[in-house]
């Protein structure tokens, strides 16, 4: 099955009952069987440059013939550390990647072995056991598997979850804190029984399901905010771990949950997420085996790494779309003009990045995730004319708009990693050699860098960003892009922009989806509002013992990113 | 001496003062926001949010306002909330301090076991070569950045031998052999560090003393070279020694913000780096004025050691 087929048919269906359920569970099982014994060796992927290069791909998600086995402990890394534990408070990786392997959602998708490829979204029962969805897409009927017990922890002390659970997270998630616009549709959650909760909308809306999915979602017991007035310090869940302890500066340690109600899970005995801000050392930990896995790392360190660790699995997709482009204060010139910003386009040599930062192993840049409606990622050609480095277009254009000689302006970034600032760099560069524009880099620190773009205020041009927990369709094609909503820091306002996004909002029909978000990536290249600029592939390095650990597109594998809820399935072949 | 220590203690009362005030003023100028920083983690600000969260943390007060509430506060014993973590400062202090203190103690063990003996017999066997390999590794010391060292000792053991220090903190009294495994190898580069300058200082001030009188006439007394050195020559070139380990001292209770960082102890450093990054008023004004308390008795301990190392000087 074709991965955005895979996606769409089942993000977007509407109802889904325990037999259905149980058949797609099966099929998933065969067809991560045929997956896993097809694992290893390498493969080719297309990369920005256009040039064909080896995939990194050592994998042995799970090797055939083999058993998962219990015990061990599984060790994993990140670089953040949340500011609490409240998940309505933030949508910090840092936290709700713990989170995941302690608290539940109501329904999410495939992960490990349960999925064919990295844009497997298939839905998967979590807390619910079905669910159901009427034609006028106003509401979501789910019924909650039954004997589901919270951890046995005060003040929640092992009760049985019920639909009153669902009601309180969801309503209190509507009302305040990070989560309010994923949820501003929601009107009410009603509860006709203990185990049937009824999301019930303002307006109609498709993506409700998938918001659902969203690994930031999760149920919370509300006996811990009745007596501790937050869930800052306290973290209780139905998940498969339990936590010990959460010591600042040092990181998370859980537990095996012996009464998980996923039968058989999880596999490993206890699980850690240390707190290491210092890449080196997280690098360094990986290769003397402190850590089972290691993300966000260039091509030329899993060189390094291979050299020392030979036996290492890597895993590297094609990256599926980027976190930052150039920014432009488009409601005032230069940057109103269209022309401007189709020559600066032009005039920007993205290849050259890929090739010089990325060693070919990135993409060159495009907002809106290839398979959200297509199988393949983006051809050169499809990412339109302005993408193209043509200095001689990139010229007459600027000439037309009436600055022939150039301007000078400002490009203020924080460095989010360690590539940025050569690619920052990279582009001042090309723009003042290829059209005698002349950007002052302005680098400044993380807290001010985000008062200064969230602002709405911002002068000049940025290392502009689409917010990082993004991984709905409505995250991308509505949250970071229309020009009423809060997270749109890019000054887009565009009429027919603003028109595809409400109407994929109330979009039911699959492929008719497909065909609007492709309209909207279309014109989102078409305006050049947002300069989209290359991004690594993602890549994972796993230790050679380390089972059914797969990255999954906008969800992570259960490494440092959201895929916390995936360690219920990692195992330890030793 | 009693009244000496005492009108340094209140001398020390407006420094301190002033100081927070410098802090606090300089803080509150640089542009950012802790709530704005808290809330970016959310990935969308909302102004209302924002409008909140300052009148929660009384952020929306005219500053002079917001200073003295903190100052009451700190001499009511309050030390305040953290506002990124929403932690007491007292808990955060009591969780990062004994680690910065072990590093500078092990440090400053380091050090002195080092830089002491190494200046020692640089000063008495001047020009030998043992004398030239001493300042050699000095001046080694002295010209690379510690962060450089730890980083280059931590990749050269990771990839040598396959280990580096455990990264996962450990209390001394819960597990104390991997405690002494993390510390060992950060306290090591630091002491290095550290043991250079006092290894030049010791051999420069020895070499000094060695030329005055009452040395030689020590000598021509028939006393033993250990005994003119240890007895006579040492104790008086200790008093610039005895200057920079009590600076020293200071500084690394402060933190060692990259050393912290590098090989993961959850020290004052990284407090001071949580709370610089993202503007935390309470938590950095309340660091600095604790750093600033500990230069002042460090420098008072220094002072009072000079009475104890050189008979001549007395305080009154």
């Amino acid at each position: 099955m074709a991965r955005d087929q895979v996606f769409w048919n089942t993000v977007l269906q509407r109802s889904m009952n325990r037999r259905r359920a149980l058949g797609a569970a099966g099929l998933l099982t065969g067809a991560a069987a045929l997956t896993a014994a097809c694992g290893g060796g390498t493969k080719k992927g297309e990369v920005g440059t256009g040039k064909p290069v080896e995939l990194r791909q050592r994998e042995a998600t799970v090797a055939a013939g083999e058993q998962p086995k219990y015990g061990g402990l599984g060790k994993y890394v990140t670089s953040g550390e949340p500011p609490d534990l409240d998940p309505r408070l933030t949508l910090s990786f840092g936290l709700h990647g713990w989170l995941g392997s302690i608290m539940s959602r109501v329904v999410r998708t495939v992960h490990g072995a349960e999925a064919q490829g990295p844009a497997d979204f298939t839905l998967k029962p979590d807390l619910a056991a079905a669910w159901e969805q009427p034609e006028d897409l106003m509401s979501i009927t789910f019924k909650l598997r039954q004997g589901i017990t919270w951890h046995n922890k005060p003040p929640v002390n092992g009760r049985e979850l019920v639909a009153e659970d669902i009601k309180y997270s969801f309503e209190m998630y509507a009302k305040t804190g990070a989560h309010t616009a994923a949820f501003e549709l929601l009107d009410r959650v009603e509860t006709p029984d203990r185990y049937t909760a009824k999301f019930v909308l303002k307006q109609p809306f498709s993506g409700l399901l998938e918001v659902l999915t969203v690994p930031t979602q999760w149920v919370f017991a509300r006996e811990i905010i009745e007596k501790e007035g937050d869930l800052k310090k306290t973290a209780i869940g139905t998940g498969p771990f339990i936590q010990d302890s959460f010591e600042r500066g040092v990181g998370f340690k859980g537990s095996k949950n012996s009464a998980y109600f996923e039968k058989g899970l999880p596999y490993l005995d206890a699980i850690e997420l240390l707190s290491v801000p210092d890449a080196s050392t997280r690098k360094n930990g990986f290769r003397t085996g402190q850590f089972d896995v290691l993300s966000g790392i260039l091509p030329n360190e899993v060189d390094e790494l291979l050299k020392t660790n030979p036996n290492i699995q890597v895993e590297e997709y094609p990256g599926s779309h980027s976190v930052f482009g150039l920014a432009m204060q488009q409601t005032r010139p230069p940057w109103n003009d269209v022309r401007v910003r189709r020559a600066v386009s032009m005039a920007i040599d993205r290849k050259a990045q890929v090739r010089s930062i990325f060693q070919d192993h990135g993409i060159l840049g495009w907002g809106i995730p290839f398979f959200f409606h297509q199988e393949n990622s983006y051809t050169e050609d499809q990412l339109g004319p302005w993408y193209k480095y043509n200095v001689a277009e990139a010229k007459k254009l600027l000439e037309a708009a009436g600055f022939k000689d150039g301007f000078k302006d400002t490009i203020t970034y924080f460095e989010y990693n360690a590539a940025m600032t050569s690619q920052v760099q990279l582009v001042q560069a090309q723009l003042k050699a290829n059209l005698n524009i002349e950007l002052t880099i302005k680098p400044l620190d993380y807290t001010t860098w985000f008062q200064w773009y969230t602002s709405h205020k911002w002068e000049g041009t940025a290392w502009g960003f689409q917010i990082g927990s993004s991984s709905t369709v409505d995250d991308f094609c509505y949250q970071n892009i229309h020009s009423k909503s809060v997270a749109n820091y890019w000054y887009i306002s565009d009429e027919q922009i603003d028109n595809l996004a409400e109407k994929i909002r109330l979009e039911a029909d699959n492929q008719k989806k497909k065909v609007l978000i492709r309209r909207i990536f279309e014109r989102d290249q078409e305006i050049a509002s947002r300069l989209w600029m290359p991004a690594s592939n993602p890549i994972y390095v796993k230790q050679p013992y380390l089972r059914n650990f797969r990255f999954m597109y906008l969800r992570g594998g259960g490494g440092a990113d959201y895929g916390g809820a995936a360690r219920a399935q990692h195992w330890h072949a030793k | 001496m009693q009244t000496y220590i005492l009108r340094r203690l209140l001398f020390a009362v407006p420094v301190l003062l002033l100081t927070s005030i410098l802090v606090f003023g300089l803080l509150h100028t640089v542009p950012g926001d802790v709530i704005v920083a808290k809330l970016a983690d959310q990935g969308t600000v909302k102004k209302e949010d924002i409008e909140l969260m300052k009148r929660q943390h009384r952020l929306d007060r005219p500053l002079p306002e917001q200073y003295l509430i903190w100052l009451g506060r700190l001499l009511r014993g309050d030390l305040g909330i953290s506002i990124y973590t929403e932690e007491a400062i007292q808990v955060s202090l009591r969780r990062s301090f004994p680690v910065t203190l072990e590093l500078a103690l092990l440090a400053m063990l380091i050090a002195v076991t080092i830089g002491v003996p190494v200046g020692i017999l640089s000063a008495v066997f001047r020009n030998a070569p043992g004398d030239y390999l001493g300042r050699v590794v000095a001046i080694l010391g002295l010209s690379a950045p510690d962060f450089w060292i730890a980083t280059m000792a931590i990749t050269f053991l990771a990839i040598r031998f396959h280990w580096i220090p455990p990264v996962q903190y450990h209390r001394l009294w819960d597990d104390p052999t991997a405690n002494l495994q993390q510390f060992a190898l950060p306290a090591l580069v630091i002491g290095y560090r550290l043991s250079a300058a006092i290894m030049r200082m010791t051999r420069s001030t020895l070499l000094e003393v060695l030329r005055e009188d009452y040395i030689r006439t020590a000598y021509a007394k028939g006393l033993r070279d250990r005994a003119v050195i240890v007895r006579h020559a040492l104790r008086n070139a200790c008093l610039p020694v005895v200057t920079i380990v009590g600076g020293q001292i200071a500084f690394l209770l402060g933190g060692a913000v990259i050393i912290e960082q590098i090989f993961v102890l959850p020290g004052m450093g990284r407090l001071a780096v949580q709370g610089l990054t993202f503007r935390d008023y309470p938590l950095v004004q309340t660091l600095v004025l604790l750093f600033a308390t500990i230069v002042v008795l460090a420098n008072l301990m220094v002072d009072i050691s000079y009475a104890w190392l050189d008979p001549r000087i007395r305080y009154r």
